[in-house]
């Protein structure tokens, strides 16, 4: 009888275990394990990996029905297994069949939601996955907007401000977002929070779906986890990665675009009478890649414009500019010949559109009236100067109308003929709602209390996809300069390759622009507007320096504050300052380039904020100090985020090469003497990667010039090591020489890195890696003692072949200009000599000869032949062009120039016109 | 000493050269603003409704919980004046109120203003239906920024030089428009426009733009000039350069803008005098 009972619960208690053990799934990815509920598929707990610590999280799909958000009971899951579990709901009665898939993906997790209407009715769903996760009391939230420190009183958008669709909550003890993939074309998200009775938050993205009888979607949702120490940084790192095309430019998209804005320098020419060797140098010299080319069309929304549409009467004649009252041809041909203009001198002209979405209104509603937008909440018609002055506007839908057709051929056509490397969309918010015939069926569609819409910004992202399958007869891809300020649908976003914010720096408060910086991901952005000084300042009751001190400060914060948020100061900001074009652009440019990164795994007691860029041998860290005196500390960075996975420890110098030492522990490095100036931030690099143990130090720095420099490595390790880094080849640069400890060694270079070891173990070592210029051969000194100005006259001749190619004609223009530019600015010439060109034989001529390709070298080469002999060689034109780059930045150190002052009332009052400041810092 | 007397004397004849001569101008309007005011409450002197709003007037933005609203003391008349206040230039924020007005009509709106920091702007709005063509918003503005309360001060910008009226002082803020065929109704707002703000109303006024100034001066030298202008406009809008040399002068100007205070210049043959002259007191 004992036996049997024996036998009997421990059958029980067998079968008890399996029953639990099967009624429960446990998924992990490298942020977060979670623990499903079989029956329904809940998450009933999770745990946060990198805090070893369990996090009661609870969430689940959630599907509701019309406004009223009527429930659906999703019911027993029946759950298929396996690494990406399926769960299959058929919720009873409610015609809908439903489906999960859950892939854990690296760091997050997708949830691949499949909706089926099995109705004979259309249906308008709701589709989220919330979270609740726990707290001791409120805890942080982010609504895919902004961040709240403490969340305490419920918020359900959408607001006048559009998320993205990406909400989480997170407390010391870890937490967790949920999302959508940005993938996803949504025309409906709105984040929704409030705070749990017990503590802690209920967080949720939601989407609203049409489905029309029979029609299934899918829909990739977005979860992961998060320790709570970077905050919203933390989702946002997981959320780019789970789309990583959408947060970085497009692949092959000219890299100009990329650049800070010449803010009509280029287009229209600001001041209206430049010169071209101005237009170049102030371009050059601000970093300005790009320029916005504001209606380059007569008829408003005509990009390209065509001869069947010019003649007609606009709504308003009367305000019709005479430059647009000529004939069809001539209109053209100017066009034509700015576009090209503009592009000789190195800016990429970037056709202007609205977006495709404001068009002249006779045109719209003759051709056009199916994709006219009639939305309540915004504005859908301008009777005058909203696009130009003389024509109505109204609103258009751009996507599966009869415009959405001709916006595509027009995009493509204007391209065609102008030769463009891409378009500035403005008006690219994407708030508008269309309801029109055109969408029926889309997969797109969202819906609200009126029913079924889609969104602009789907529509604004499917033209610009659509302008990215565009080329260049170069093969380059056609990229887009968006006005997207800090309130765009995420689609426009995402379809973005660089933002304009259409203000300045302080045009709201601080801070919100990062609502944008958040949305755009990686991606460049630049501040628009200028200094406005004379809003700010009585500036009729102030003297010079009391106007150029103001003018200092604003573009001090300028920069700080682009340093900090990962933005271009565009052309009206820099011009004037020599902090800028010679201390800031450099630094900013760095930064932008290797990308901002929302988890800035660095932390400081010592200054004022802390911004990353890159990862890696990439990381650069911004450091701003805005008090009073200058500021001095050390910071620490956690080497998990900023090169995860990686044994070696990351090294850092200043921007400036100046000395930093690096001591290194398991989890974090921290880098000391670091030193901000007054008002001002500064950069730190990493240089270096080395396999050290905790307790090691390095002490890095730079020695030498833009030619030739070396990289100093100071190490001290606890226990002994053979010497073994692995070093970032500065760009443009090659390995010319390594030592360790003195003895020439192997320094083997791919792929941007180098790479020098030694044998023998030794517990102090030191690095030294030479780098020199690969493509200017003699010393920097050696090229700045050549005399290329006699008096204010150029001192000798620049020399092409006798038959030059155009690039071979643009190097010999860059060279021209240059001078003329220093001559203008420096000098007071207000019609500065130019360097004589001569095609063919070399003038028989003691004077400077800048000889151009007069044997093409199979890379990029200037030498110094002989004191006055200057050649200049290149196998093609990108080659070419990077010589000459080369060859005018290091011109910069000697023949220093600043993009100057324009005419502003204040600039006028202070008869700053033509000037520069000089850099308070580097003059201290 | 009697160097120092002759000193004395020659500094007393250079600062007599110099004084200000004593004019006295009166200003009174017909009708008086007050008499035609169709502002609800324009003084804030009612006190508030269940939304926190003064008494007749509606509050405006779409981020209440960025804004303050309330009455407070200090006034330029009576016991209360309205503030606004926000340190967010994310919204904007206003009271308002609708009126009716005549097809082609000319009215007039103001307030009188004490700013602190911020952009203060006066909207005029509506909705005009013509009867044969189509709808079109009516949108007429007046605004005036300070810079004294901007964060950039003092790390930036010298607190010194920051612009924008004097911080305890009251202007007047006047607009003039014409209500065009079909409007029917105007919104009157004033608030805060997209800047962090500190800004107090008092004493509004929209009603009949026209009135018949009645303008009286006084001076102890005589009269050769007498300019009056309006706050809105650069040219006088009352001029008599042929006053004859006189020490009293009054005359009657029929449809002249109404308002609360206006700027008047008097040449006198001791120099020129300009001052805002109060209207009505």
């Amino acid at each position: 009888m004992k036996h049997h009972i024996h036998v009997t619960i421990a059958t029980i208690l067998a079968a008890l275990m399996c029953a639990s053990a099967w009624a429960e799934i446990e998924l992990s990815c490298d942020s977060l394990v979670i623990r499903l509920d079989e029956e329904n598929g809940r998450i009933t707990s999770a745990r946060i990996p990198q805090l070893n610590a369990d996090l009661a999280l609870k969430g689940g799909l959630r599907v509701t029905e019309g406004v009223e958000a009527r429930e659906i009971t999703l019911g027993r899951a029946s759950v298929s297994g396996g690494q990406s579990p399926l769960l299959r709901f058929a919720p009873e009665g409610e015609e809908l069949a439903v489906e999960a898939r859950i892939t854990p993906r690296n760091a997050w997790f997708a949830w691949e939601v499949k909706l089926r209407n099995a109705a004979d009715r259309q249906r308008l769903l709701a589709l989220s996955l919330p979270l609740e996760v726990p707290g001791d009391g409120p805890i942080a939230a982010y609504d895919g907007f902004l961040p709240t420190e403490a969340l305490t009183e419920a918020f359900d958008g959408p607001m006048y401000r559009t998320p993205i669709p990406l909400c989480a909550a997170w407390s010391e003890a870890g937490g967790a977002a949920t999302g959508i993939n940005a993938r996803e074309h949504l025309s409906f998200v709105a984040t929704s929070g409030e705070p749990l009775p017990d503590g802690g938050a209920r967080v949720a993205t939601r989407t609203h779906l049409v489905l029309d009888p029979g029609q299934e979607l899918k829909v990739e949702l977005f979860l992961c986890g998060m320790t709570g120490e970077w905050g919203r940084g933390e989702a946002l790192q997981w959320w780019y990665a789970s789309a990583p095309e959408l947060f970085v430019p497009t692949d092959g998209i000219d890299p100009r675009i990329l650049d800070a804005s010449a803010q009509y320098a280029a287009w229209q020419r600001n001041p209206l009478q430049a010169e071209d060797y101005q237009v170049r140098e102030v371009a050059r010299r601000t970093r300005a890649g790009w320029d916005w080319c504001i209606n380059p069309f007569k008829r408003a929304g005509d990009v390209a414009l065509r001869e069947e549409w010019y003649d007609y009467t606009p709504a308003n004649p009367e305000r019709l500019a005479e430059e647009d009252q000529v004939p069809w041809e001539e209109y053209r041909a100017r066009r034509q010949a700015q576009f090209a203009a503009g592009e000789r001198l190195g800016v990429a002209m970037l056709l202007y559109t609205p977006a495709q979405i404001w068009l002249e209104e006779q045109l719209a509603r003759e051709q056009f009236a199916d994709a006219i937008v009639d939305d309540p909440s915004q504005q859908n018609r301008y009777p005058n100067g909203y696009v130009k002055p003389q024509d109505s506007v109204v609103r258009v839908f751009p996507y599966n109308t009869s415009w959405g057709e001709q916006a595509k051929k027009d995009l493509a056509d204007a391209a065609e003929e102008l030769g463009l490397y891409g378009f500035s969309f403005d008006t690219a918010v994407g708030g508008g709602k269309f309801r029109g015939a055109a969408i029926a069926g889309l997969p797109e569609r969202g819906w609200d209390e009126n029913g079924p819409f889609m969104r602009e910004g789907v529509a604004i992202r499917r033209v610009m996809e659509y302008v990215h399958t565009l080329r260049h007869e170069d093969g380059t891809t056609l990229g887009i300069a968006a006005n997207i300020r800090s309130s765009a649908d995420y689609n426009s976003c995402a379809g973005s390759d660089a933002a304009l914010f259409e203000g300045q720096p302080w045009k709201y408060e601080r801070g919100t622009e990062f609502a944008l910086r958040d949305a755009i991901g990686t991606k460049p952005a630049c501040w628009w507007e200028s200094y406005e000084l004379d809003s700010f300042v009585a500036y009729r009751n102030m003297n010079r320096d009391e106007i150029a001190a103001a003018y200092q400060g604003m573009a001090d914060f300028t920069a700080i504050e682009s340093l900090r948020m990962g933005f271009w100061p565009s052309t009206a900001y820099s011009r004037g300052f020599q902090s800028m074009t010679e201390r800031y652009l450099p630094r900013i440019d760095a930064c932008i380039e290797a990308g901002w990164q929302p988890v800035t795994a660095a932390r400081s007691d010592d200054f004022t904020w802390l911004t990353r860029y890159g990862s890696g041998l990439q990381t650069r860290i911004a450091i701003g100090n805005e008090t009073p005196g200058p500021a001095r500390g050390m910071l620490t960075v956690a080497r998990e985020w900023v090169w995860p996975g990686q044994p070696e420890a990351l090294v850092f110098t200043g921007f400036d090469g100046s000395a930093l030492t690096t001591q290194v522990a398991e989890e974090d490095l921290t880098v000391t003497d670091v030193r901000v100036p007054t008002r001002s931030a500064e950069v730190i690099v990493a240089c270096a990667a080395l396999p050290l143990p905790e307790g090691s130090k390095v002490t890095a720095a730079w020695a030498g010039d833009r030619v030739r420099r070396t990289l100093t490595l100071d190490c001290s390790l606890p226990r002994a090591l053979a010497p073994l880094a692995t070093l970032s080849v500065p760009e443009g640069m090659r390995v010319a020489s390594a030592r360790i400890d003195g003895t020439e060694v192997a320094c083997r270079e791919r792929d941007g890195l180098a790479r020098v070891g030694a044998e023998g173990a030794r517990r102090q070592f030191r690095i030294e890696v030479e780098f020199a210029s690969a493509i200017i051969q003699p010393s920097q000194d050696e090229l700045l003692e050549v005399e290329f100005l006699f008096e204010d006259e150029p001192a000798g001749y620049i020399v092409l072949p006798a038959q030059p190619t155009q690039a071979e004609e643009i190097a010999a223009e860059r060279i021209v200009h240059y001078f003329q530019w220093f001559l203008h600015v420096e000098r007071d010439l207000e019609e500065p000599p130019a360097f004589p060109v001569v095609r063919g034989e070399v003038p028989e001529d003691d004077s400077l000869m800048i000889v151009i390709n007069r044997e093409r070298a199979q890379a990029p080469t200037i030498t110094l032949p002989a004191t006055r002999h200057l050649s200049i060689s290149a196998p093609d034109a990108a080659g070419l062009e990077a010589a000459v780059g080369e060859l005018l930045a290091v011109l910069d150190e000697k023949y220093v120039a600043p993009a100057t002052f324009v005419w502003r009332r204040a600039t006028n009052q202070a008869g700053l016109i033509g000037d520069w400041l000089p850099d308070p810092v580097a003059n201290e | 000493m009697r160097q120092c007397s002759i000193l004395i004397v020659i500094l007393l004849a250079a600062a007599a050269g110099f004084a200000q001569p004593a004019v006295r101008v009166t200003i009174n309007t017909d009708p008086v603003p007050a008499e035609v005011n169709l502002l609800r409450n324009p003084g804030f002197e009612e006190g508030v409704d269940e939304t926190g709003a003064p008494i007749g007037w509606q509050i405006n933005t779409a981020a209440p919980d960025d804004f303050t609203f309330e009455p407070i003391g200090d006034a330029r008349s009576g016991e209360s004046c309205w503030r606004v206040n926000t340190d967010s230039p994310a919204m904007s924020g206003y009271i308002q109120q609708t009126l009716p007005v005549q097809d082609d009509s000319e009215y007039r709106a103001w307030t009188w203003l004490r700013l602190r920091g911020g952009r203060y702007m006066m909207l005029l709005r509506g909705l005009v239906q013509p009867p044969d063509a189509a709808p079109y918003r009516f949108d007429e503005r007046t605004e005036i920024i300070s810079s004294k309360n901007h964060w950039l001060a003092p790390l930036y910008l010298n607190p010194e030089h920051l612009q924008g009226p004097p911080e305890d002082q009251w202007i007047l803020m006047p607009m003039t428009i014409t209500a065009p065929a079909g409007l029917g109704s105007v919104q009157v707002w004033i608030g805060s426009y997209f800047t962090a703000s500190e800004m107090h109303f008092d004493d509004t006024y929209f009603g009949p733009a026209r009135c018949t100034i009645s303008l009286k001066v006084e001076s102890d030298s005589p009269i050769r000039e007498v300019r009056v202008r309006d706050l809105t406009l650069g040219p006088p809008i009352f001029r008599d350069p042929a006053v004859g040399a006189v020490t009293s002068y009054e005359c009657a100007v029929p449809e002249m803008l109404l308002a609360d205070a206006y700027q008047v210049s008097v040449v006198t043959a001791a120099g020129e005098w300009t001052e805002l002259v109060h209207a009505n007191q």
